[in-house]
Protein backbone atom coordinates (compact mmCIF):
# COMPACT_ATOMS: atom_id res chain seq x y z
CA UNK A 1 0.00 0.00 0.00
CA UNK A 2 2.90 2.46 1.17
CA UNK A 3 4.53 2.11 -2.72
CA UNK A 4 1.42 2.66 -3.99
CA UNK A 5 0.93 5.67 -2.64
CA UNK A 6 4.60 6.56 -3.13
CA UNK A 7 4.09 6.39 -6.99
CA UNK A 8 0.60 8.12 -6.19
CA UNK A 9 2.41 11.21 -4.69
CA UNK A 10 5.51 11.20 -6.83
CA UNK A 11 2.54 11.35 -10.19
CA UNK A 12 1.26 14.69 -8.27
CA UNK A 13 4.58 16.47 -8.00
CA UNK A 14 5.66 15.57 -11.61
CA UNK A 15 2.17 17.06 -12.87
CA UNK A 16 2.17 19.85 -10.69
CA UNK A 17 5.07 20.50 -12.04
CA UNK A 18 4.42 20.49 -16.08
CA UNK A 19 3.61 24.01 -17.06
CA UNK A 20 0.52 22.44 -19.01
CA UNK A 21 -1.31 21.75 -15.14
CA UNK A 22 -1.42 25.84 -14.68
CA UNK A 23 -2.24 26.25 -18.26
CA UNK A 24 -5.63 24.06 -17.57
CA UNK A 25 -6.21 25.63 -14.28
CA UNK A 26 -5.72 28.84 -15.20
CA UNK A 27 -8.26 28.91 -18.70
CA UNK A 28 -10.72 26.89 -16.07
CA UNK A 29 -10.84 29.78 -13.57
CA UNK A 30 -10.64 32.26 -16.71
CA UNK A 31 -13.91 30.77 -17.93
CA UNK A 32 -15.52 30.34 -14.38
CA UNK A 33 -14.84 34.19 -14.01
CA UNK A 34 -16.69 35.30 -17.33
CA UNK A 35 -19.62 33.38 -16.61
CA UNK A 36 -20.38 37.04 -14.43
CA UNK A 37 -20.45 38.52 -18.34
CA UNK A 38 -22.69 36.10 -19.52
CA UNK A 39 -24.70 35.94 -16.35
CA UNK A 40 -25.73 39.65 -17.27
CA UNK A 41 -27.51 38.86 -20.25
CA UNK A 42 -30.54 37.50 -17.90
CA UNK A 43 -29.93 39.28 -14.88
CA UNK A 44 -33.07 37.13 -13.42
CA UNK A 45 -31.33 33.89 -13.28
CA UNK A 46 -27.31 35.21 -12.88
CA UNK A 47 -26.41 32.97 -10.56
CA UNK A 48 -28.40 29.86 -13.06
CA UNK A 49 -26.42 30.74 -15.79
CA UNK A 50 -22.56 31.32 -13.46
CA UNK A 51 -23.89 27.63 -12.06
CA UNK A 52 -24.46 26.05 -15.72
CA UNK A 53 -21.18 27.58 -17.07
CA UNK A 54 -19.29 27.37 -14.21
CA UNK A 55 -19.66 23.58 -13.63
CA UNK A 56 -19.56 23.31 -17.63
CA UNK A 57 -16.23 24.53 -17.47
CA UNK A 58 -15.23 22.53 -13.78
CA UNK A 59 -15.81 19.26 -16.38
CA UNK A 60 -14.22 20.25 -19.19
CA UNK A 61 -11.00 21.14 -17.59
CA UNK A 62 -11.23 18.58 -15.24
CA UNK A 63 -11.30 16.18 -17.81
CA UNK A 64 -8.22 17.69 -20.25
CA UNK A 65 -6.32 17.51 -16.63
CA UNK A 66 -7.19 13.98 -16.17
CA UNK A 67 -6.41 12.80 -19.68
CA UNK A 68 -3.06 14.76 -19.99
CA UNK A 69 -2.32 13.24 -16.25
CA UNK A 70 -2.95 9.81 -17.07
CA UNK A 71 -2.13 9.60 -20.94
CA UNK A 72 0.86 12.07 -20.55
CA UNK A 73 2.59 10.96 -17.59
CA UNK A 74 1.68 7.03 -18.13
CA UNK A 75 2.48 6.56 -21.80
CA UNK A 76 5.24 8.79 -21.40
CA UNK A 77 7.30 6.65 -19.19
CA UNK A 78 6.16 3.81 -20.58
CA UNK A 79 7.98 5.83 -23.98
CA UNK A 80 10.79 7.23 -22.10
CA UNK A 81 11.59 3.53 -20.20
CA UNK A 82 12.02 5.60 -16.72
CA UNK A 83 9.24 2.99 -16.06
CA UNK A 84 12.18 0.29 -15.73
CA UNK A 85 13.69 1.86 -13.16
CA UNK A 86 10.60 1.63 -10.99
CA UNK A 87 9.91 -1.96 -12.11
CA UNK A 88 13.34 -3.11 -11.35
CA UNK A 89 12.78 -1.72 -7.46
CA UNK A 90 10.59 -4.73 -4.89
CA UNK A 91 7.29 -3.30 -6.67
CA UNK A 92 4.59 -5.04 -7.75
CA UNK A 93 3.07 -4.43 -11.23
CA UNK A 94 -0.38 -3.88 -10.10
CA UNK A 95 1.10 -1.44 -7.21
CA UNK A 96 2.32 0.52 -10.51
CA UNK A 97 -0.74 0.74 -11.97
CA UNK A 98 -2.74 1.47 -9.20
CA UNK A 99 -0.63 3.85 -7.49
CA UNK A 100 -0.59 6.03 -11.18
CA UNK A 101 -3.94 5.88 -11.07
CA UNK A 102 -4.26 7.38 -7.55
CA UNK A 103 -1.70 9.92 -8.12
CA UNK A 104 -4.20 10.92 -11.71
CA UNK A 105 -7.30 10.89 -9.20
CA UNK A 106 -5.67 13.29 -6.86
CA UNK A 107 -4.74 15.66 -9.34
CA UNK A 108 -8.20 15.86 -10.39
CA UNK A 109 -9.74 15.96 -7.06
CA UNK A 110 -7.24 18.70 -6.21
CA UNK A 111 -8.42 20.15 -9.86
CA UNK A 112 -11.74 20.08 -8.97
CA UNK A 113 -12.16 21.18 -5.17
CA UNK A 114 -10.06 24.53 -6.61
CA UNK A 115 -12.18 25.42 -9.73
CA UNK A 116 -15.74 24.67 -7.29
CA UNK A 117 -13.58 27.00 -4.68
CA UNK A 118 -13.64 29.42 -6.97
CA UNK A 119 -16.88 29.20 -9.09
CA UNK A 120 -18.75 29.14 -4.80
CA UNK A 121 -16.66 32.55 -4.58
CA UNK A 122 -18.70 34.11 -7.44
CA UNK A 123 -22.15 32.55 -6.34
CA UNK A 124 -21.41 34.15 -3.01
CA UNK A 125 -20.79 36.87 -4.15
CA UNK A 126 -23.41 37.19 -6.46
CA UNK A 127 -25.79 36.76 -3.67
CA UNK A 128 -26.61 32.80 -4.22
CA UNK A 129 -28.23 31.27 -1.55
CA UNK A 130 -26.09 27.39 -1.03
CA UNK A 131 -27.79 24.52 -1.90
CA UNK A 132 -26.40 21.27 -0.64
CA UNK A 133 -26.98 19.71 -4.50
CA UNK A 134 -24.27 21.50 -5.60
CA UNK A 135 -21.72 19.60 -3.69
CA UNK A 136 -23.33 16.64 -5.26
CA UNK A 137 -23.05 17.83 -9.00
CA UNK A 138 -19.38 18.81 -8.15
CA UNK A 139 -18.93 15.25 -6.92
CA UNK A 140 -20.64 13.37 -9.82
CA UNK A 141 -17.96 15.59 -12.47
CA UNK A 142 -15.24 13.73 -10.01
CA UNK A 143 -16.93 10.50 -10.34
CA UNK A 144 -16.69 10.87 -14.29
CA UNK A 145 -13.04 11.89 -13.81
CA UNK A 146 -12.57 8.29 -11.75
CA UNK A 147 -13.81 6.28 -14.68
CA UNK A 148 -12.33 8.52 -18.14
CA UNK A 149 -9.36 8.15 -15.89
CA UNK A 150 -8.50 4.78 -15.49
CA UNK A 151 -10.18 4.45 -19.28
CA UNK A 152 -7.69 7.04 -20.26
CA UNK A 153 -4.74 4.63 -17.70
CA UNK A 154 -6.03 1.47 -19.96
CA UNK A 155 -5.91 3.50 -23.44
CA UNK A 156 -1.99 4.66 -22.41
CA UNK A 157 -1.27 1.02 -22.35
CA UNK A 158 -2.84 -0.35 -25.26
CA UNK A 159 -2.11 2.41 -27.82
CA UNK A 160 0.64 2.93 -29.36
CA UNK A 161 1.09 7.09 -28.74
CA UNK A 162 -0.57 9.75 -27.13
CA UNK A 163 -2.70 10.85 -29.75
CA UNK A 164 -4.49 7.78 -30.27
CA UNK A 165 -4.99 6.86 -26.66
CA UNK A 166 -6.44 10.95 -26.33
CA UNK A 167 -8.49 10.13 -29.07
CA UNK A 168 -10.03 6.92 -27.96
CA UNK A 169 -10.21 8.12 -24.52
CA UNK A 170 -12.24 11.86 -26.16
CA UNK A 171 -14.09 9.46 -28.37
CA UNK A 172 -15.83 7.30 -25.19
CA UNK A 173 -16.02 10.40 -23.45
CA UNK A 174 -18.27 12.14 -26.29
CA UNK A 175 -20.43 8.40 -26.63
CA UNK A 176 -20.37 7.77 -22.97
CA UNK A 177 -22.34 10.87 -23.02
CA UNK A 178 -24.63 9.63 -25.80
CA UNK A 179 -25.29 5.54 -24.76
CA UNK A 180 -29.10 6.57 -24.16
CA UNK A 181 -29.29 7.35 -27.66
CA UNK A 182 -28.45 3.56 -28.34
CA UNK A 183 -32.05 2.57 -27.09
CA UNK A 184 -33.83 4.53 -29.20
CA UNK A 185 -31.75 3.82 -32.13
CA UNK A 186 -32.22 0.44 -31.50
CA UNK A 187 -36.23 1.12 -31.52
CA UNK A 188 -35.51 2.66 -34.81
CA UNK A 189 -34.50 -0.11 -36.51
CA UNK A 190 -36.55 -2.58 -35.38
CA UNK A 191 -39.03 -0.77 -36.70
CA UNK A 192 -37.44 -0.58 -39.82
CA UNK A 193 -36.77 -5.00 -39.19
CA UNK A 194 -33.83 -5.05 -38.52
CA UNK A 195 -32.51 -6.86 -35.43
CA UNK A 196 -29.32 -6.22 -33.93
CA UNK A 197 -30.63 -5.48 -30.56
CA UNK A 198 -27.80 -7.97 -28.64
CA UNK A 199 -25.22 -6.68 -30.46
CA UNK A 200 -26.66 -2.66 -29.21
CA UNK A 201 -27.28 -3.70 -25.84
CA UNK A 202 -23.58 -4.81 -25.49
CA UNK A 203 -22.06 -1.80 -26.69
CA UNK A 204 -24.90 0.12 -24.10
CA UNK A 205 -23.23 -2.19 -21.14
CA UNK A 206 -19.91 -1.59 -22.26
CA UNK A 207 -19.92 1.95 -22.80
CA UNK A 208 -19.27 3.86 -19.63
CA UNK A 209 -22.66 5.87 -19.07
CA UNK A 210 -21.87 9.65 -18.57
CA UNK A 211 -25.34 10.70 -18.78
CA UNK A 212 -26.35 8.54 -15.71
CA UNK A 213 -23.93 10.21 -13.52
CA UNK A 214 -24.87 14.03 -15.17
CA UNK A 215 -26.38 14.84 -12.12
CA UNK A 216 -25.43 19.02 -12.91
CA UNK A 217 -28.46 19.14 -15.08
CA UNK A 218 -30.96 18.43 -12.34
CA UNK A 219 -29.62 21.19 -10.00
CA UNK A 220 -32.68 23.27 -10.42
CA UNK A 221 -34.92 20.69 -10.01
CA UNK A 222 -37.04 19.72 -7.22
CA UNK A 223 -35.71 16.58 -5.01
CA UNK A 224 -34.05 15.16 -7.95
CA UNK A 225 -32.15 12.21 -6.78
CA UNK A 226 -33.16 9.94 -4.13
CA UNK A 227 -30.22 7.95 -1.78
CA UNK A 228 -30.98 5.04 -3.45
CA UNK A 229 -29.98 6.24 -7.05
CA UNK A 230 -27.12 8.19 -5.31
CA UNK A 231 -25.48 5.03 -3.88
CA UNK A 232 -26.45 2.99 -7.08
CA UNK A 233 -24.16 5.90 -9.20
CA UNK A 234 -21.39 5.99 -6.95
CA UNK A 235 -21.17 2.10 -7.33
CA UNK A 236 -21.41 1.80 -10.97
CA UNK A 237 -18.67 4.28 -11.20
CA UNK A 238 -16.59 2.92 -9.04
CA UNK A 239 -17.21 -0.80 -10.00
CA UNK A 240 -16.46 0.70 -13.85
CA UNK A 241 -12.67 1.91 -12.89
CA UNK A 242 -12.11 -0.95 -10.94
CA UNK A 243 -12.41 -3.27 -14.03
CA UNK A 244 -11.09 -0.75 -16.13
CA UNK A 245 -7.98 -0.34 -13.70
CA UNK A 246 -7.78 -3.71 -13.40
CA UNK A 247 -7.58 -4.61 -17.21
CA UNK A 248 -4.81 -2.04 -17.09
CA UNK A 249 -3.22 -3.76 -14.63
CA UNK A 250 -3.75 -7.54 -16.87
CA UNK A 251 -1.99 -6.07 -19.69
CA UNK A 252 0.14 -4.20 -18.10
CA UNK A 253 1.83 -7.57 -16.27
CA UNK A 254 2.26 -9.05 -20.01
CA UNK A 255 4.69 -5.57 -20.86
CA UNK A 256 7.58 -5.75 -21.45
CA UNK A 257 10.42 -3.24 -21.25
CA UNK B 1 28.29 -20.01 -4.17
CA UNK B 2 26.78 -19.11 -7.45
CA UNK B 3 25.13 -15.79 -7.88
CA UNK B 4 23.65 -15.92 -11.13
CA UNK B 5 23.01 -18.73 -12.95
CA UNK B 6 21.05 -19.43 -16.47
CA UNK B 7 19.82 -22.56 -17.57
CA UNK B 8 18.85 -22.38 -21.81
CA UNK B 9 17.89 -19.16 -21.53
CA UNK B 10 16.62 -18.16 -24.66
CA UNK B 11 14.49 -15.10 -25.65
CA UNK B 12 13.16 -14.42 -29.07
CA UNK B 13 11.68 -11.01 -29.92
CA UNK B 14 8.03 -11.38 -31.69
CA UNK B 15 6.91 -8.18 -33.59
CA UNK B 16 3.34 -7.85 -34.45
CA UNK B 17 2.40 -6.35 -38.00
CA UNK B 18 -0.71 -6.09 -39.40
CA UNK B 19 -0.87 -9.31 -41.50
CA UNK B 20 2.40 -10.79 -40.24
CA UNK B 21 5.04 -11.51 -37.34
CA UNK B 22 8.77 -11.21 -37.07
CA UNK B 23 10.64 -13.05 -35.01
CA UNK B 24 14.17 -12.50 -34.04
CA UNK B 25 16.20 -14.54 -31.51
CA UNK B 26 18.28 -12.32 -29.35
CA UNK B 27 19.60 -14.87 -26.78
CA UNK B 28 20.03 -18.33 -27.35
CA UNK B 29 20.19 -20.99 -24.60
CA UNK B 30 22.11 -19.36 -22.69
CA UNK B 31 24.10 -21.30 -19.94
CA UNK B 32 25.79 -18.66 -17.36
CA UNK B 33 27.55 -19.12 -13.98
CA UNK B 34 28.44 -16.65 -12.24
CA UNK B 35 30.44 -16.64 -8.73
CA UNK B 36 29.62 -14.62 -5.85
CA UNK B 37 31.84 -11.62 -5.47
CA UNK B 38 33.47 -12.11 -9.24
CA UNK B 39 32.83 -9.37 -12.04
CA UNK B 40 31.59 -10.78 -15.15
CA UNK B 41 32.18 -8.80 -18.21
CA UNK B 42 29.96 -9.45 -20.98
CA UNK B 43 31.11 -8.55 -24.41
CA UNK B 44 29.51 -8.56 -27.59
CA UNK B 45 28.72 -6.31 -30.80
CA UNK B 46 25.30 -4.40 -31.34
CA UNK B 47 22.39 -7.00 -31.02
CA UNK B 48 24.59 -9.53 -29.54
CA UNK B 49 21.93 -9.78 -26.76
CA UNK B 50 23.78 -8.15 -23.52
CA UNK B 51 20.85 -6.25 -22.91
CA UNK B 52 18.06 -8.68 -23.01
CA UNK B 53 20.28 -10.60 -20.53
CA UNK B 54 20.41 -7.88 -18.21
CA UNK B 55 16.57 -7.02 -18.61
CA UNK B 56 15.95 -10.80 -18.42
CA UNK B 57 17.40 -10.78 -15.02
CA UNK B 58 15.70 -7.55 -14.00
CA UNK B 59 12.34 -9.20 -14.85
CA UNK B 60 11.76 -6.13 -17.35
CA UNK B 61 11.57 -9.40 -20.34
CA UNK B 62 10.18 -12.72 -20.04
CA UNK B 63 11.68 -15.54 -21.03
CA UNK B 64 10.58 -17.43 -24.45
CA UNK B 65 12.50 -20.38 -22.51
CA UNK B 66 14.84 -21.66 -20.14
CA UNK B 67 15.32 -20.01 -16.77
CA UNK B 68 17.72 -17.82 -14.67
CA UNK B 69 18.35 -17.88 -10.90
CA UNK B 70 20.38 -15.69 -8.56
CA UNK B 71 21.32 -16.66 -5.32
CA UNK B 72 18.95 -20.18 -6.09
CA UNK B 73 15.95 -17.92 -6.53
CA UNK B 74 14.05 -18.36 -9.88
CA UNK B 75 13.74 -14.59 -11.34
CA UNK B 76 11.54 -12.12 -11.56
CA UNK B 77 11.22 -12.69 -7.69
CA UNK B 78 10.07 -9.34 -5.99
CA UNK B 79 12.28 -10.58 -2.68
CA UNK B 80 15.38 -10.51 -5.41
CA UNK B 81 14.67 -7.43 -6.58
CA UNK B 82 16.08 -5.73 -3.02
CA UNK B 83 19.28 -7.28 -4.09
CA UNK B 84 19.99 -6.43 -7.23
CA UNK B 85 21.03 -2.83 -8.41
CA UNK B 86 20.00 -2.46 -12.21
CA UNK B 87 21.62 0.44 -14.29
CA UNK B 88 20.49 0.52 -17.43
CA UNK B 89 22.60 1.86 -20.99
CA UNK B 90 19.88 5.04 -21.05
CA UNK B 91 18.88 5.61 -17.71
CA UNK B 92 15.66 7.91 -17.66
CA UNK B 93 14.34 9.32 -14.58
CA UNK B 94 10.69 11.51 -14.08
CA UNK B 95 12.86 14.61 -15.11
CA UNK B 96 10.14 17.07 -13.00
CA UNK B 97 12.00 15.79 -9.47
CA UNK B 98 15.17 16.59 -8.13
CA UNK B 99 18.03 14.53 -7.59
CA UNK B 100 17.47 13.94 -4.04
CA UNK B 101 14.00 13.34 -4.91
CA UNK B 102 13.59 10.79 -7.27
CA UNK B 103 16.39 8.80 -4.38
CA UNK B 104 13.61 9.26 -2.16
CA UNK B 105 10.94 7.74 -4.19
CA UNK B 106 13.22 4.96 -5.29
CA UNK B 107 14.15 4.65 -1.26
CA UNK B 108 10.83 4.68 -0.71
CA UNK B 109 9.99 1.84 -2.67
CA UNK B 110 12.52 0.05 -1.13
CA UNK B 111 10.07 0.95 2.40
CA UNK B 112 13.03 2.58 3.68
CA UNK B 113 12.06 5.22 6.61
CA UNK B 114 12.65 8.92 6.32
CA UNK B 115 15.34 8.40 8.50
CA UNK B 116 16.91 5.91 6.50
CA UNK B 117 16.06 7.39 3.58
CA UNK B 118 17.85 10.42 4.08
CA UNK B 119 21.04 8.48 5.32
CA UNK B 120 21.37 6.84 2.49
CA UNK B 121 20.47 9.44 0.11
CA UNK B 122 22.94 11.64 1.62
CA UNK B 123 25.67 8.69 1.18
CA UNK B 124 25.07 7.71 -2.09
CA UNK B 125 24.85 11.90 -3.50
CA UNK B 126 28.42 12.19 -1.45
CA UNK B 127 29.53 8.46 -3.45
CA UNK B 128 28.88 10.36 -6.86
CA UNK B 129 29.66 13.80 -6.16
CA UNK B 130 26.43 14.99 -6.88
CA UNK B 131 25.55 16.77 -2.90
CA UNK B 132 26.08 19.93 -4.18
CA UNK B 133 23.31 19.12 -6.99
CA UNK B 134 20.94 17.94 -4.61
CA UNK B 135 18.00 19.83 -5.06
CA UNK B 136 18.48 20.77 -9.08
CA UNK B 137 15.89 19.26 -11.21
CA UNK B 138 16.81 16.26 -13.30
CA UNK B 139 15.74 17.94 -16.21
CA UNK B 140 18.65 20.69 -15.95
CA UNK B 141 21.29 17.54 -15.81
CA UNK B 142 23.88 16.65 -18.31
CA UNK B 143 24.63 13.32 -19.81
CA UNK B 144 27.42 12.51 -17.77
CA UNK B 145 25.58 13.67 -14.12
CA UNK B 146 22.34 11.56 -15.11
CA UNK B 147 24.78 8.73 -15.52
CA UNK B 148 25.85 9.19 -12.21
CA UNK B 149 22.48 9.82 -10.55
CA UNK B 150 21.75 6.68 -12.25
CA UNK B 151 24.96 4.88 -10.36
CA UNK B 152 23.11 6.50 -7.58
CA UNK B 153 20.20 4.83 -7.79
CA UNK B 154 22.11 1.55 -8.35
CA UNK B 155 23.89 1.82 -5.03
CA UNK B 156 21.15 2.85 -2.63
CA UNK B 157 20.39 -0.15 -1.26
CA UNK B 158 23.49 -1.53 -1.14
CA UNK B 159 22.55 -4.28 -3.37
CA UNK B 160 24.34 -7.62 -2.91
CA UNK B 161 24.38 -7.85 -7.55
CA UNK B 162 25.07 -5.02 -9.68
CA UNK B 163 23.52 -5.63 -13.15
CA UNK B 164 25.37 -2.58 -14.77
CA UNK B 165 24.55 -2.14 -18.57
CA UNK B 166 27.27 -0.04 -20.51
CA UNK B 167 28.09 1.61 -17.62
CA UNK B 168 30.73 3.65 -19.22
CA UNK B 169 29.06 4.91 -22.30
CA UNK B 170 28.83 8.17 -22.68
CA UNK B 171 30.89 9.10 -20.23
CA UNK B 172 33.66 11.99 -20.98
CA UNK B 173 37.67 10.32 -20.03
CA UNK B 174 37.22 11.27 -16.18
CA UNK B 175 33.54 9.88 -15.72
CA UNK B 176 35.15 6.81 -17.30
CA UNK B 177 38.15 6.40 -14.74
CA UNK B 178 35.44 7.62 -11.95
CA UNK B 179 33.03 4.48 -12.90
CA UNK B 180 35.90 2.27 -13.23
CA UNK B 181 37.33 3.30 -9.68
CA UNK B 182 33.60 2.62 -8.38
CA UNK B 183 33.21 -0.57 -9.96
CA UNK B 184 36.31 -1.58 -8.55
CA UNK B 185 35.72 -0.18 -5.24
CA UNK B 186 32.69 -2.63 -5.02
CA UNK B 187 34.50 -5.16 -6.34
CA UNK B 188 36.75 -4.84 -3.53
CA UNK B 189 33.62 -4.87 -1.22
CA UNK B 190 32.08 -8.13 -2.43
CA UNK B 191 29.92 -7.41 -4.60
CA UNK B 192 28.93 -9.35 -7.68
CA UNK B 193 29.05 -7.11 -10.92
CA UNK B 194 27.88 -8.12 -14.68
CA UNK B 195 28.47 -5.74 -16.95
CA UNK B 196 28.00 -5.41 -20.39
CA UNK B 197 30.47 -3.46 -22.52
CA UNK B 198 31.44 -2.62 -26.46
CA UNK B 199 35.16 -1.42 -24.73
CA UNK B 200 37.19 -4.50 -24.46
CA UNK B 201 40.30 -2.79 -22.67
CA UNK B 202 37.49 -1.47 -19.71
CA UNK B 203 36.20 -4.98 -19.16
CA UNK B 204 39.86 -6.07 -19.32
CA UNK B 205 40.70 -3.51 -16.52
CA UNK B 206 38.08 -4.48 -13.83
CA UNK B 207 36.64 -7.91 -14.83
CA UNK B 208 37.52 -11.45 -13.46
CA UNK B 209 36.10 -12.61 -16.55
CA UNK B 210 34.71 -11.63 -19.67
CA UNK B 211 31.62 -14.23 -21.79
CA UNK B 212 31.75 -13.27 -25.53
CA UNK B 213 28.34 -13.02 -26.65
CA UNK B 214 27.59 -13.43 -30.36
CA UNK B 215 24.29 -13.21 -31.93
CA UNK B 216 22.59 -14.49 -29.26
CA UNK B 217 25.00 -17.07 -28.11
CA UNK B 218 27.77 -17.53 -25.50
CA UNK B 219 30.78 -18.27 -27.58
CA UNK B 220 33.47 -18.01 -24.90
CA UNK B 221 34.17 -17.52 -21.35
CA UNK B 222 37.50 -16.16 -20.64
CA UNK B 223 38.99 -15.85 -17.54
CA UNK B 224 41.34 -12.18 -16.95
CA UNK B 225 43.89 -14.09 -14.48
CA UNK B 226 46.64 -16.26 -16.64
CA UNK B 227 45.19 -14.58 -19.55
CA UNK B 228 47.42 -14.55 -22.57
CA UNK B 229 48.16 -11.66 -25.12
CA UNK B 230 45.12 -9.17 -24.83
CA UNK B 231 41.29 -9.78 -24.30
CA UNK B 232 40.85 -7.57 -27.68
CA UNK B 233 42.35 -10.67 -29.58
CA UNK B 234 40.56 -13.03 -27.78
CA UNK B 235 37.08 -11.12 -28.57
CA UNK B 236 37.93 -10.44 -32.47
CA UNK B 237 39.01 -13.92 -33.09
CA UNK B 238 35.63 -15.42 -31.42
CA UNK B 239 33.75 -13.27 -33.24
CA UNK B 240 35.18 -13.08 -36.58
CA UNK B 241 35.41 -17.25 -36.53
CA UNK B 242 31.89 -17.09 -36.79
CA UNK B 243 31.68 -14.04 -39.78
CA UNK B 244 33.59 -16.64 -41.85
Amino acid sequence: MKKMFAIGEYTVKENIRHKIFYTILLFALVIIVTSLLFSMLSPEEETRVILDIGLGAIEIFAFLSAIFAAVGLVLGEMENKSVSLILTRPVRRFEYIWGRYIGVLSISFFNILLMSSALLFLLFIKGWKFDFRFLLSVTFIFLKMVIISGLAVLFSLISTSAISSISFTFFLWVLGHVTDYLKYLNYVLLQKGVKITIFLKAIYYILPNFQYLNVKDYLGCPNPLSGTTIFWQVAYSLAYASVATWLSVLVFSRKEF
Amino acid sequence: MVAIRTENLTKIYIRKHVFKSKKTKALEALNLEIEDGKVFGLLGLNGSGKTTLLKLLVGLLFPTRGSAYIFGQKVPHLSLLSRIGYLPEFPCFLMYLTASEILHFYGKLYGFSLKERERRVEKTLDLVDLRENRNDRLADFSKGMLERIGMAQVLLHDPEVLLLDEPTSGLDPLGVKKMRQTILRLKGEGKTILLSSHFVTEVERVCDQAGILHKGRLKRVVEMKGLEGSLEDVFAETVSEDVV
